[in-house]
């Protein structure tokens, strides 16, 4: 005779068992070289090149780094990079947004000849290796006076992030049925208020994962600051590396501090717009 | 309110065509339905009207205004969409008040658009959904908001896309009431798209059946009941779908294939078709009368004897298959007097509703010759016991 | 296996009962006691709209979900603890699930394979010889028409020769004329082997038309079992005369009134209408109904509800008005049958049949004779 059904537990078998150690086991593997940089970060000069986890805490590197002292030591401006750092790739996904949206808003919604071969010409700049347009550019820059400029910088640094943003952005407009505008048409709106009211806000989420990956990507950048800045425009990226060597002595316990610092504006702005990622991630995996 | 006329147009999605060289001419204040299973072109119809799609070729008119170029919002029209398309962000208030606030549809004070959105929630019975967002909202309550937002507002044509397929059976039956009713006491052009033949017949002053993108027949509900262009139309119209029985011409007479020759009638009036000529029957199951075993046939009917092979309860009905010889006819009876399967039954059908086509392949249309004669008069309307108003 | 059909079974159902147990979620009865005796060779119905229990029942009996209490017997065999796969037993489900890449034949053959069957190919071959798709064999699913379909997906339910054959909503992705052929097969073929039957739908329509014997599901019990001319002529209660029927039956309030031996029931500020009801008090309020295909024009002489046409509707192959009745809240629908034309405005008295006025208690929905 059947029985009343009980709710189930979950059973340990050898299987499950060995499945949890193993994601222990990764987890543990990936997380260490951070956590190895975050004790570095607190060691002393005389204590960096030691492997002990037993040491003195101290968060004087992060005041090196960031002070006169720090440039003094190593004869790198590291608030004055952070700052610049902030402006370039800013102003890099500002410029991107403002152009960025229009484009991805046509070429989401309007088919035409060459449309699909201009967007994968588009994320092709992707693929190409930086290095290949770095000597030209620089070449360039050079003769426009646009090398170790904001101005500079932030040129550079759109071409990197326009195309996320457009193809990013792309596919949400896409999603988004055009029936909605043009029942906004049929309301009465221009094209340009139908966009603005009915499109627009609808994208929200689109846009704040696009400028957040977008800002990723410009302040990760390492290969376009280094040859295109000298000490006015250049990034943390570059800063940082600079630590390891820039005055004769590498100081690890700089380098980490310093990148830590550095990792915090990208940090910061993914928590701020969180809110917005996550409803925009599912928003754009369900076709309303 | 308008004219709207249509001429010629053509409108092509890459390769695919949409609707192709459609002509349609609409009545000021007419209620015109368009009727056509999926992909025959309805929606494309209504979007060049609107300007949403553009035409290949031809023009859009109304109140003899070309339009050819002119921008959606320039057109005051309004158009209920299938999908609804309501705006997700904002309330049901917010989208009745979208068009009265775009300054295209006229000018309206605060008090004006309250007003408005009331009648027209109250009429649709959603006047107490107005705070929710459209995601708050079942199916059939979007499409009711969608068909609030455009009876908002005054507009020369309405485009109706389906405005009744999201409803259930008893919803859509009453809304189908209310806005026969609204088409009946207003002056409304509108241009009405579905797929449902009984909701075509019910609210169309004229309907145009499409099919392919193209246009086979316009006409009244009558004219296309009674004469259907072709066996796409007859059989697109009336559930069960109507008898189709081929015919061979002999002597003055259609004589049916298959049924032994059974089902004979004579050659309708005017149509000139030479002996030997194949030609297909078609008969309407509920224009099939079940008579006693000793009535006579009255005078122009046809009268056939067959047995039931299949009984089918279809509520207050019954469907009947019946095979005469080795030809099955479907028709449909009262239960309270029906067939039992295996009876042998009298069929009489008048003449008038038999109609003839040019022969062709199962499944393949062909056009139709003549019979199923309109009849002078509507059949007797029955005399009310009183006329209120 | 041999080659003569299996000897339709009866399938008795007793007491079933499925309860869902979710952590932290109240218990869900989902199928609450249902008792239920099916004869060889019957076609039933189960219908009742979604979340009635009618799919658990199916599944229970197809062994697809586990039974919480009671008996399912196929014969005078207890099967409710056999795997699926010995329960004799033939399942059609919603979709045709057939495999694009395979023909037909491959198609009907691979559940066999899968299991290990030995003279899957003669079992094809029969099982196509006896629904006549022979021809169909060695097509590919997307050549086939839909109801060509429909025989290919009810011959691999066929295949085992089981005694008795469930059928998972068969007619739902059809359009409407599509599934009044595929319908009429359906009942054709089933008629013509015999076998035990059980089909689930949520469409009257094709509930009343294809079984023998229906039951109307709500909540997890049977409303009512019974011939479609039983459930659709003699509605248990408001449930049941609610689902079925299309267009819907008008439900409306009422008194009722005793004249002589009769009972009447008083509807709006002047309409009566005569009823079959064996016994009443007078006064009782009541839930009246009345399909708009039994309302007519009242005879002169006879009890009638005056009403006025507010709509006319006329789809040729008949009309329906929905008329005003002074003192009754929202309207009532009358379908006037093919041939009879009636005009907004007119003022109609309305009357029907004694015995297709149902008169239900107010409170329970409960049927009054």
């Amino acid at each position: 005779m059947a029985t009343e059904i009980k709710p189930g537990r979950k059973r340990l078998t050898l299987g499950s068992v060995g499945a949890d150690l193993l994601l222990v086991f990764w987890f543990v593997f990936s997380l260490f070289p951070i956590a190895w940089m975050v004790l570095l970060a607190l060691k002393t000069d005389t204590e960096q090149t030691t492997t002990y986890f037993a040491f003195s805490p101290t968060f004087d590197n992060f005041g090196t780094v960031m002070s006169q002292r720090g440039t003094d030591l190593t004869s790198v401006d590291f608030a004055g990079a952070l700052v610049s750092s902030v402006l370039n790739c800013g102003g890099a996904v500002l410029v991107s947004l403002l152009i960025g949206i229009p484009a991805a808003y046509a070429a989401g919604r309007w088919k035409y000849r060459g449309s699909e071969d201009l967007m994968f010409q588009m994320l092709s700049f992707r693929f190409a290796p930086e290095l290949m347009v770095v000597v030209p550019l620089f070449v360039i820059y050079n003769q426009t006076g646009l090398f170790d400029t904001t101005y500079g910088m932030i040129w550079v640094l759109q071409l990197v992030t326009m195309p996320l943003v457009v193809w990013i952005l792309r596919s949400y407009f896409q999603d988004l049925s055009a029936e909605l505008e043009q029942a906004a048409l049929l309301d009465g709106y221009t094209r340009r208020r139908a966009f603005v009211m009915v499109a627009l806000p609808l994208v929200r989420p689109g846009i704040a994962a696009a400028a957040l990956l977008a800002f990723i990507f410009a302040w990760n950048n390492y290969v376009f600051p280094l040859i295109l800045t000298d000490s006015n425009a250049t990034t943390v990226t570059v800063a940082v590396t600079k630590f390891l060597g820039g005055g004769g002595q590498a100081y690890y316990n700089l380098t980490a501090a310093a990148a830590l610092i550095g990792a915090l504006p990208p940090l910061l702005l993914a928590l701020t717009i969180q809110r917005y990622l996550v409803r925009g991630l599912s928003f754009g995996a369900v076709k309303a | 309110m308008a004219t709207l006329e249509i001429t010629g147009v053509t409108t092509r999605y890459g390769k695919v065509v949409g609707v192709e060289d459609l002509d349609l001419s609409v009545g000021d204040g007419e209620f015109f339905v368009v009727l056509g299973p999926s992909g025959a072109g309805k929606t494309t119809t209504l979007k060049s009207v609107a300007g949403l799609v553009d035409i290949d070729a031809g023009r859009v008119a109304i109140a003899g205004r070309d339009l050819t170029g002119v921008e959606p919002y320039h057109r005051n029209v309004a158009m209920a969409f299938e999908s609804y398309a309501l705006y997700p962000q904002k309330t049901v208030f917010e989208n009745l008040a979208s068009p009265l606030r775009s300054g295209r549809t006229g000018s309206y004070s605060k008090a004006d658009q309250e007003r408005r959105i009331e009648l027209v929630t109250t009429t649709l019975g959603i006047n107490h959904l107005l705070q929710r967002f459209p995601r708050e909202l079942s199916n059939g309550q979007r499409q009711r908001v969608a068909l609030g937002r455009v009876l908002v507002r005054p507009a020369d044509v309405y485009l109706l896309d389906e405005p009744l397929s999201h409803l259930d059976a008893k919803l859509r039956a009453a809304m189908r009431a209310e806005l026969k009713q609204l088409g009946e006491e207003s002056n409304t052009t509108a241009l009405y798209v579905t797929h449902d033949y009984q909701e075509a017949l019910d609210l169309g002053e004229r309907i145009a059946v499409l099919r392919h993108g193209r246009l086979v027949q316009v006409g009244t509900p009558e004219q296309i009941w009674r004469e259907p262009a072709d066996t796409f139309v007859a059989k697109a119209l009336g559930q069960p779908e109507i008898n189709l029985l081929d015919a061979v011409v002999d002597d003055g007479s259609l004589v049916g294939a298959g049924a032994g020759g059974a089902v004979a009638v004579p050659v309708p009036a005017g149509l000139d078709l030479a002996a030997g000529e194949r030609v297909r029957l078609g008969i309407r199951p509920r224009d099939i009368d079940r008579a006693g075993p000793d009535d006579r046939p009255a005078p122009g009917h046809l009268a056939v004897r067959g047995r039931v092979h299949l009984a089918e309860r279809l509520g207050r009905l019954v469907e009947l298959a019946v095979h005469v010889g080795d030809t099955e006819l479907i028709m449909v009876a009262s239960s309270d007097h029906a067939a039992e399967e295996g009876d042998l039954v009298d069929l009489h059908v008048d003449l008038a509703d038999v109609h003839v086509f040019a022969a062709g392949a199962p499944g393949e249309d062909t056009p139709r010759l003549g019979g199923g004669v309109p009849r002078q008069r509507r059949p007797a309307e029955e005399p009310a016991t009183g006329r209120a108003r | 296996m041999t080659t003569t059909t299996a000897e339709p079974a009866s399938l008795t159902l007793e007491n079933l009962r499925k309860t869902y147990v979710a952590r932290g979620r109240e218990p869900f009865e989902a199928v609450k006691g249902m008792d239920l005796k099916i004869r060889p060779g019957e076609l039933i119905a189960l219908l009742g709209p979604s979340g009635c229990g009618k799919t658990t029942t199916l599944r229970m009996i197809a062994g697809l979900e586990t039974v919480t209490a009671g008996n399912i017997k196929i014969g005078d065999r207890v099967v409710q603890d056999l795997p699926p796969g010995k329960r004799d037993i033939g399942v059609g489900f919603e979709s045709y699930a057939l495999y694009p890449p395979l023909s037909v034949r491959e198609n009907l053959a691979y559940g066999l394979k899968a299991r290990g069957v030995k003279g899957a190919r003669e079992m094809v071959g029969r099982i196509a010889e006896r629904l006549e798709m022979t021809e169909l064999l060695e097509l590919r699913p997307a050549s086939l028409s839909s109801g060509q379909k429909q025989r290919v997906a009810l011959a691999r339910a066929l295949i085992r020769n089981p005694r008795v054959l469930l059928l998972d909503e068969p007619l739902s992705h059809l359009d409407a004329a599509q599934r009044q052929r595929v319908r009429r097969e359906l009942k054709v073929l089933q008629r013509e082997f015999g076998y035990t039957t059980i089909v689930v739908t949520h469409d009257q329509l094709e509930a009343l038309s294809l079984a023998d014997r229906m039951a109307v599901m709500n909540a997890g019990v049977v409303e009512q079992f019974g011939t479609p001319d039983e459930i659709y002529d003699n509605p248990a209660n408001v449930f049941v005369a609610d689902f079925v029927g299309e267009p819907k039956i008008n439900l409306f309030e009422g008194t009722v009134e005793r004249r002589g031996g009769d009972v009447h029931v008083r509807v709006g500020r002047e309409g009566t209408l005569r009823t079959a009801v064996g016994d009443a008090d007078d006064g009782r309020p009541v839930t009246v109904g009345l399909r708009p295909q039994d309302a007519r024009p009242a005879a002169d002489d006879e009890a009638g509800v005056p009403a006025e046409v507010a709509v006319y509707e006329d789809f040729m192959e008949f009309g329906l008005a929905t008329v005003e009745v002074a003192g009754v809240d929202g309207r009532i629908v009358v379908q006037t049958p093919h041939g009879v034309h009636w005009r907004r405005g007119d003022i109609r008295r309305i009357a029907a049949r004694p015995d297709r006025v149902y008169l239900f208690d107010t409170d329970s929905g409960g049927r009054i004779r």
